[in-house]
């Protein structure tokens, strides 16, 4: 490089480290996809912890930033409701992406409540053509296992979680059963309407 | 006494030969045994037979050039054996195939090719891609209300799993009206599969039919296996080995027309060697049987002189061994056809021999000098009977100019042995008559002598039946129908041809559809959609359609599905639990069943009664622990095979790729239709049922409006019909021509002539119309009847009016003369002898030889009567 001005020459340095630098650190910071799971782990643990006090609506704000990112709701969504989704109008789909995240995040308020030594192991991962798996056990204090698979898929330079697997049960499948069979029998609207009702049966059952 | 005052040439060398023959006559017969012995060795020894129908069309007709160009860019879609394999569930029939096919493939020396329709890597794969959306769609509702389950199962894949499994259904409660379908299928098929255990046999439990679309997994039970066999030469052998092949490993399997899973043979190979079977067989008891039906005719015929019945029969067998081998020397094989000629020869070489022995009888009667008597009857009765050689075998011989070269082969052949027969008549004859003489003779009387003397007596009545006759069966005439559907000709109870036929009405098991090729994928394209606008067209297959449409959409279905269901899928655990550990689960399950019972909905609880009561009932069984052991072997193999091969199939099908062109299929998909130079096939299937001629003549006509170079078997069996009804016309028309210019030549009367041609003319036109009234159309076989019949009418004819003509005796009754007595006898020999061919199997050998009998019986009628008649009337005219 020909410098033709010390001034000029440092401003142009500082300007290009900085630059140079502020992608690599945002580069350096995308989480694999064990990161992602131990992020929800632990705000799970946090959930649990903070139990009573917190109340549902505590857990519910704790958990809401980690689980929209964590997740990826509006996919999940959709796939939640099968061929329906491409009956629904852009307002409907919008509509029900919000309501579902709501009920994601409700249930895990309203299932994690109170701490009793429980802790997250993660024991495998893997990755695929599809996306990436994460095996890993909910321990308690009596050493009881529950398993924990994740199912991840990479979207936009990050990893998310599609699909949690507990006790070998697909949380997707099994909710794509239940929404699926309301969709067919009462419609897009009484879906929305029972989705609304769990939510506030979760948060006036507050602590159970 | 009949002595001919001067000698024609002809005659003259009749007379001398017969006199070495007689004189050598020993010698003559030491030869002739040699002879025989020779070419009947030679004819084993050479013996082949070829049953390919459409090898018996001319090479030089337009659409056989077509068709070789076709087989050549596709070989193995022709002359191929279809394996046809009907299970009662899909997983039995793919089992069954897939057992089947690998087998078979091992066996590289006799197939060159198996073909597995819809199945292998390329399917298992990417199968689901051509599910449409709707039905990825349902399936994925299905996999996802099942996949606690599954996941539950493939932790432990046995039937102890499959008891948990249902035991959580049934706990779970609140399902939805989905999962409560399947959860009712599931009981059902589990009670039949107990229900089954406690008899003693296996219920083949279709999971497949649980997990995808219940109609579609049911079109799954039927399934295929094309192959092409590896021929070194169309003979009977060739072919017995590979069908043979197919059915010994079939039975490896345990399977076959009973058993697990049923499997047939058909496809076009399949049907000719069956057909060539049918043939070799009927013709083969038809030749015995006509054998001795002659010899019977024979004995009555010739006054039951043993040494005259002997001789004739001596003559006629060794005529039909030295015919056989000259046969197999020039034309080198038998086909379907030309192998009656043996029944033919037999009812016509006969003639000749009951001519010559009852004219040597007549004379020995007279002059009871041996040696004069046979010397005479040469000259006398050879002449006419080189005469009758000849015109018969014009009669056979126009045949062989035209396209239909099954129908050319056999006039070769006959024409050729009634020279044959003709020559045995001069030479074998004689030295046996001389060697065997007859001593003793009684005059005949009539048996019936009222009716040699109709013609006389009633010649108006007569005459007047016959052209009432004839007149009436011209209305019948216009109605004479050719089929030439080649499916009718076979044995229609052959397994072939059944399962052949119950294909046509199988729209995804089409025999017969038309191809056509072409240069370049838009052209194909193109010609598809032109031709499906075509009312008798189905639809059009080109290469485009074996590639899934809306494939982005369906892999983004599949990839949802995959989330969730993989990997439990991937990794199954079998497990193999005892005895004991069974039949805890199974305890567990009962009072599952019992405690559960009352949350059920209506049908699933009938289901889960059931099933209890079974299982109450297995589990009384299972006390006695051997008949428990066996009873629980049965319940799992009825239970767990499927389930394993469900994940399997599962498993390897969520991943699939995408399909972007042809060069993604797989080869041998791919091979259907694009032929290795770049050409490409748009297959073309029918609207209607192509069984019907109309519909076939129909369906071809409209697709070569628009693709005149359209091919395959469609195409073939209309053509070759076209063909042989050309020929049929233009070998008659031969035939009349040149038996009317020989027989002008040989008479030189026009008046006589037409006397000559009138019993026949008459017996086609009563046959024609029987043959509209008995429902027995005209077909590839029986066409050959008129050029033989106008070969043996003049005959007959000849005799009458040549014997009239130069022995004009009206008081003396023809009808009396030995003339008459070897006419009528002779022509009855003839029919008898072929009418041992309709009792055959073959359809279009029996339709031959009913055919001809009848023709034939009307001659006889025509001749004897008619004729006669005929002649007094006309005489009685003239003066």
């Amino acid at each position: 490089m020909c410098l033709k001005s010390p001034g000029i020459t440092g401003f142009s340095l500082l300007v290009f480290c900085t630059v140079m630098v502020l992608p690599m650190h945002i580069r350096g910071e995308t989480p694999g996809p064990a990161q992602v799971i131990s992020r929800f782990n632990a705000a799970l643990i946090e959930a649990m912890r903070g139990g009573k006090e917190l109340g549902f609506s505590g857990r519910y704000r704790l958990l809401e930033p980690v689980v929209t990112e964590t997740f990826l709701p509006p996919y999940m969504a959709s796939v939640s409701v099968g061929r329906h989704w491409k009956t629904l109008t852009e307002e409907q789909q919008r509509q029900f992406e919000g309501i579902y995240a709501e009920w994601l995040i409700a249930n895990y308020a309203k299932n994690f409540h109170t701490y009793a030594g429980e802790r997250f192991e993660i024991t495998k991962q893997s990755q695929t053509a599809g996306g990436a798996t994460v095996l890993s056990k909910l321990l308690n204090s009596q050493g009881k296992e529950t398993e924990f698979d994740y199912r991840l898929r990479l979207t936009e330079d990050a990893w998310h979680i599609v699909d949690i697997r507990i006790s070998g049960i697909s949380q997707l499948a099994n909710t794509r059963a239940q929404f699926v069979s309301v969709l067919d029998k009462n419609g897009f609207d009484e879906l929305v309407a029972s989705l609304k009702r769990k939510i506030r049966d979760f948060s006036r059952s507050d602590g159970r | 006494m009949f002595i001919e005052p001067t000698l024609t040439r002809t005659q003259r060398l009749l007379s001398a030969w017969v006199l070495l023959v007689q004189r050598h006559a020993v010698a003559v017969l030491v030869g002739t045994v040699l002879l025989t012995f020779g070419t009947l060795y030679y004819s084993a020894v050479n013996f082949k037979m070829n049953a390919d129908i459409h090898a018996m069309m001319s090479d030089k007709l337009s659409y056989r050039g077509l068709y070789k160009e076709f087989s050549k860019a596709f070989p193995q879609q022709s002359d191929t054996v279809v394996v046809v394999i009907d299970g009662i569930t899909s997983e039995q029939a793919e089992a069954a195939r897939k057992a089947i096919a690998e087998q078979l493939r091992k066996d590289q020396a006799l197939f060159s090719d198996v073909y597995e329709p819809g199945a292998g890597g390329f399917f298992q794969k990417n199968g689901l891609l051509y599910l449409n959306t709707e039905e990825l769609e349902r399936l994925g509702d299905r996999l996802s209300a099942a996949q606690p389950f599954l996941a539950l199962l493939s932790k432990d894949l046995s039937i102890r799993g499959l008891f948990e499994v249902v035991e959580k259904a049934l706990e779970q409660g609140d399902l939805s009206e989905a999962q409560d379908r399947a959860l009712t299928l599931l009981l059902d098929g589990m009670n039949n599969a107990f229900a089954s255990a406690a008899h003693g046999t296996v219920y083949p439990m279709s999971w497949e039919g649980l997990a995808f679309d219940a109609e579609q997994t049911a079109k799954q039970c039927r399934q295929f296996i094309i192959l092409k066999p590896r021929v070194a030469d169309a003979s009977l052998s060739a072919g017995s080995a590979h069908i043979e092949t197919i059915r010994r490993v079939a039975g490896q399997f345990g399977y076959n027309q009973t058993g697990t899973a049923r499997v047939r043979i058909t496809g076009d190979f399949a049907l000719a060697y069956e057909n060539l079977l049918e043939v070799r067989n009927s013709t083969g008891i038809a030749t015995v049987a006509s054998l001795l039906l002659v010899a019977l005719v024979l004995s009555v015929g010739l006054y039951f002189s043993w040494r005259l019945i002997f001789s004739s029969l001596v003559t006629l067998i060794t005529g039909l061994i030295w015919s056989t081998a000259f046969a197999l020397a020039t034309v080198g094989s038998l086909n379907m056809i030309s192998v009656t000629f043996a029944v033919l020869f037999i009812g016509l070489g006969i003639d000749y021999s009951i001519q010559f022995c009852l004219r040597y009888r007549e004379l020995l009667l007279q002059s009871g000098h041996q040696q004069n008597s046979i010397t005479s009857t040469a000259t006398s009765v050879g002449r006419s009977l080189f005469f009758s050689a000849a015109t018969t075998a014009l009669g056979f011989y126009s045949f062989v100019p035209t396209a239909y070269a099954g129908v050319a082969e056999l006039g070769f052949i006959s024409g050729s042995s009634m020279f044959i027969s003709f020559f045995g008549n001069i030479t074998v004859l004689p030295a046996l008559l001389t060697v065997l003489p007859v001593k003793e003779c009684r005059r005949w009387e009539p048996s019936w002598p009222w009716l040699v003397d109709l013609p006389y007596k009633y010649p108006r009545g007569i005459v007047a039946v016959g052209a009432l006759g004839a007149l009436v069966s011209l209305l019948a005439v216009p109605r004479v129908f050719f089929d030439y559907n080649t499916l009718n000709l076979h044995d229609q109870s052959s397994e072939s041809v059944a399962t052949m036929k119950e294909l046509f009405n199988d729209p995804k098991g089409q025999p017969w559809t038309i191809s056509v090729l072409v240069d370049g994928e838009g052209k194909a394209l193109r010609l598809a959609e032109q031709l499906k606008s075509l009312k008798e067209v189905r639809t059009a297959v080109t290469i485009h359609d074996l590639i899934p449409g809306n494939q982005q959409d369906k892999i983004l279905l599949i990839s949802d599905i995959a989330l969730f269901m993989s990997p439990e899928i991937e990794r199954p655990h079998v497990t193999a639990p005892t005895y004991e550990q069974n039949i805890q689960a199974l305890a567990r399950l009962e009072r599952s069943i019992e405690s559960h019972l009352n949350g059920l909905r209506h049908s699933t609880r009938e289901s889960a009664q059931k099933l209890h009561d079974s299982i109450r009932r297995f589990r009384v069984l299972s006390e006695d622990s051997r008949g428990g052991l066996s009873a629980l072997a049965l319940l799992d193999e009825s239970l767990t095979p499927g389930l394993s091969m469900l994940l399997e199939r599962l498993g390897s099908s969520l991943q699939p790729s995408l399909v972007e062109g042809p060069s993604s299929l797989p080869q041998e998909l791919r091979s259907q239709y694009v032929s290795a130079d770049g050409r490409f096939r748009v297959q073309v299937f029918p609207q209607n049922d192509i069984t019907n001629l109309a519909s076939l003549e129909g369906f071809v006509r409209a697709v070569r409006s628009v693709a005149p170079n359209a091919t395959d078997t469609p195409v073939s069996v209309y053509e070759a019909g076209m063909a042989i009804a050309a020929s049929f016309r233009e070998a008659s028309l031969y035939a009349v021509i040149i038996i009317c210019a020989f027989v002008l030549v040989g008479l030189r009367s026009r008046s006589k002539t037409l006397l000559i041609l009138t019993p026949m003319a008459l017996a086609f036109l009563l046959t024609a119309a029987a043959s509209v009234w008995l429902g027995v159309p005209l077909n590839f076989a029986n066409v050959i009847v008129v050029p033989l019949v106008l070969g043996i009418g003049v005959h007959s004819g000849v005799i009458f009016i040549v014997r009239d003509w130069k022995d004009p005796r009206r008081e003396d009754n023809l009808l009396k003369s030995s003339m008459a007595r070897a006419t009528l006898f002779s022509n009855l020999a003839t029919m008898i002898s072929t009418a041992s061919l309709a009792f055959s199997p073959h359809l279009g050998i029996a339709s031959i030889g009913i055919l001809l009998s009848i023709c034939l019986a009307f001659l006889i009628l025509s001749t004897l009567l008619f004729l006669p008649s005929l002649i007094v009337l006309l005489k009685v005219r003239v003066g």
